[in-house]
């Protein structure tokens, strides 16, 4: 019996779109003529926009580049209307250059690079003037969010995935407290990710897989890990949705996946809560701006439960200056003000004067943490799910 | 690693076996595995589909030696004459100026003509990838060497 394609080829009519995934590495033309055919049919039945999605082709050979291009060549010929749109990600570490010659020779081609559509503040969220701000922030919650792991499922020797796992540092603590069986780390920032292989290493880990990818197209297996974390991070992308089914693929049926996120505008200090109030109502205003929504965590429930998780638990941690050293608390807020004022501000072209009202209503929650008579919070949502044996509703036109 | 050619040119997927094979290995533990690893595989595995349709008889080998900047892999391919001019047509001329010009140039035609153009991934690999083989001629066998940066 002959094995099976390295590869899976589908048309998606509702989308207009074909996705090509896996390993296209023919000997001829005739090797692929199943994707061929597919690209054919397609292309003879959709107007407009043909979308070819390559976001987990992850090799084609230079004869399986050569086929799709007499594709597209011959499809502008054929249809000289339509337009075939290459959907590619910086993920696949060849894509991007060796597809970007197609639109110069062929004017039907376009190429479209989807994490950078995607990723709308992605020039903030994976700038490394971040590190400092995830490092305090992962420094006060993880003493609060460690029990919590454990009642939400996690177990030693579990397979565990940590997905956007920004500077690795979670991943680091959940090896030393849970000593997982497989741990893998994927974050789409490479500073992040040099700063995370650079601390392994300083500490003498070896045994944390910190791989470079793309949330919503992940080059891992279905249904693998026993425990699937994303935490901080479905509330910086627009297509929260898209994340989290990439989630529940992974997961093996029975595992878990786990969330956390904020409610930005329920940060509160008192006194001045009037000025520290409204500064975290303008910053989350300021990251709609960038496609990023900081007060996600209520609404976790909302999409676990849409997508068809069982089990659904969620929990609040209430960071206050009461239960955490007021110290590292300030800290963690001190690190924003650098970042909200700096980049943040940056990118979202605010003015002078607003900038420095944000500047003073930070250093106001600064006050509030330590001062003697003052009280603080910032609550943090956890949420995770169970994985149904029969793995969950799936969108139209999704993969099984 | 030796591979005899009789059971390497049994099967075409021989050559993306081997290619993920010296691909995982060689990433390991550098950062970024996946990528490294995607990109090596890629690399590799266009010089041992060469060596699957083009090769004398005998045992073939693939040399990996891994640098902190870069890996090294030299795949050693016994030869004919007949053999060897092809390794040259593919891989003797990429040292010349303007190979981007060529393979912008040259492209379209790539799709037209009735077998592949051994040349043409080369040609790819050195202007586009900026990764140029290197090609070392012997009596009985040719020697491809990729020095592939580790990031």
């Amino acid at each position: 019996m002959a094995a099976p394609a390295p590869y899976t080829v589908r048309f998606v009519e509702n989308d207009q779109e074909v996705v090509l995934r896996g390993c296209v590495r023919p000997r001829d033309a005739a090797g692929m003529a199943d994707v061929r055919a597919c690209l054919d049919g397609a292309a003879a039945s959709v107007s407009g926009v043909l979308f070819i999605n390559l976001k987990r082709l992850r090799y084609l050979n230079f004869i399986g580049f050569c086929e799709l291009a007499r594709f597209a060549r011959d499809t502008g010929e054929l249809y000289p209307d339509l337009t075939v749109k290459l959907v590619i990600s910086s993920v696949v570490p060849w894509a991007d250059q060796r597809f970007s010659i197609l639109p110069d020779l062929l004017p039907n081609v376009v190429v479209e690079h989807y994490d950078r559509a995607f990723y709308p503040g992605q020039g903030v969220i994976e700038n490394d003037a971040l590190i400092p701000v995830l490092r305090t922030q992962t420094n006060i919650v993880w003493h609060h969010e460690r029990d919590l792991l454990a009642s939400h499922g996690m177990r030693p020797g579990m397979k565990v995935a940590d997905i956007c796992c920004g500077i690795g540092d979670f991943a680091v603590l959940m090896r030393k407290e849970f000593k997982p069986s497989r741990l893998v780390a994927v974050d789409h920032s490479r500073p992040f990710l040099q700063y995370a292989t650079q601390v392994a290493k300083e500490f003498g880990i070896s045994d944390i897989e910190y791989v470079y990818g793309d949330a919503t197209n992940l080059f891992l297996e279905d249904d693998d890990f026993d425990f699937v974390t994303s935490r901080l991070s479905l509330q910086v992308f627009n297509q929260p949705e898209s994340i989290l089914r990439e989630l529940m693929r992974i997961c093996r049926p029975g595992g878990r996946v786990y969330l956390t996120n904020e409610m930005m505008s329920h940060n509160y200090g008192y006194p001045r809560h009037e000025t520290v109030s409204w500064t975290y109502r303008q910053i989350d205003e300021m990251c709609q701006a960038l496609g990023m929504d900081m007060s996600f965590g209520p609404k976790m429930f909302s999409l676990l439960t849409d997508l068809g998780f069982e089990d659904i638990q969620v929990k609040t941690i209430a960071i206050t200056n009461r239960n955490t050293s007021p110290e590292d608390f300030a800290r963690v807020i001190e690190s924003w003000e650098a970042y909200v004022t700096g980049e943040l501000s940056t990118a979202t072209n605010l003015s002078e004067e607003t900038v420095e009202r944000l500047r003073s209503g930070l250093r106001d929650h600064v006050y509030t943490i330590t001062s003697k008579r003052g009280y603080a919070t910032w609550p943090l949502y956890v949420a995770s799910g169970r994985k149904p044996s029969g793995g969950g509703r799936r969108s139209r036109g999704e993969a099984s | 690693m030796r591979l005899a050619l009789s059971g390497f040119a049994e099967s075409w997927a021989q050559s993306r076996v081997v290619a993920d094979y010296v691909a995982r290995y060689s990433a390991s533990d550098r950062f970024d595995p996946e990528g490294l690893a995607t990109r090596i595989s890629s690399f590799v595995n266009e010089v041992l589909e060469l060596a699957f349709a083009n090769h004398g008889e005998g045992t073939m080998v693939v040399d990996v030696t891994r640098e902190d900047e870069a890996i090294h892999v030299a795949c050693t391919v016994p030869t004919n004459p007949s053999v060897t001019a092809v390794f040259d047509r593919a891989l003797g001329d990429l040292g010349q100026p303007d190979l981007l010009k060529r393979h912008r140039e040259g492209f379209l035609a790539l799709l037209d003509a009735p077998e592949p153009d051994p040349a043409g991934a080369f040609v790819e690999m050195a202007s586009v990838f900026g990764l140029t083989p290197s090609l070392l001629r012997g009596d009985d066998a040719v020697v491809v060497s990729l020095t592939i940066p580790a990031e």
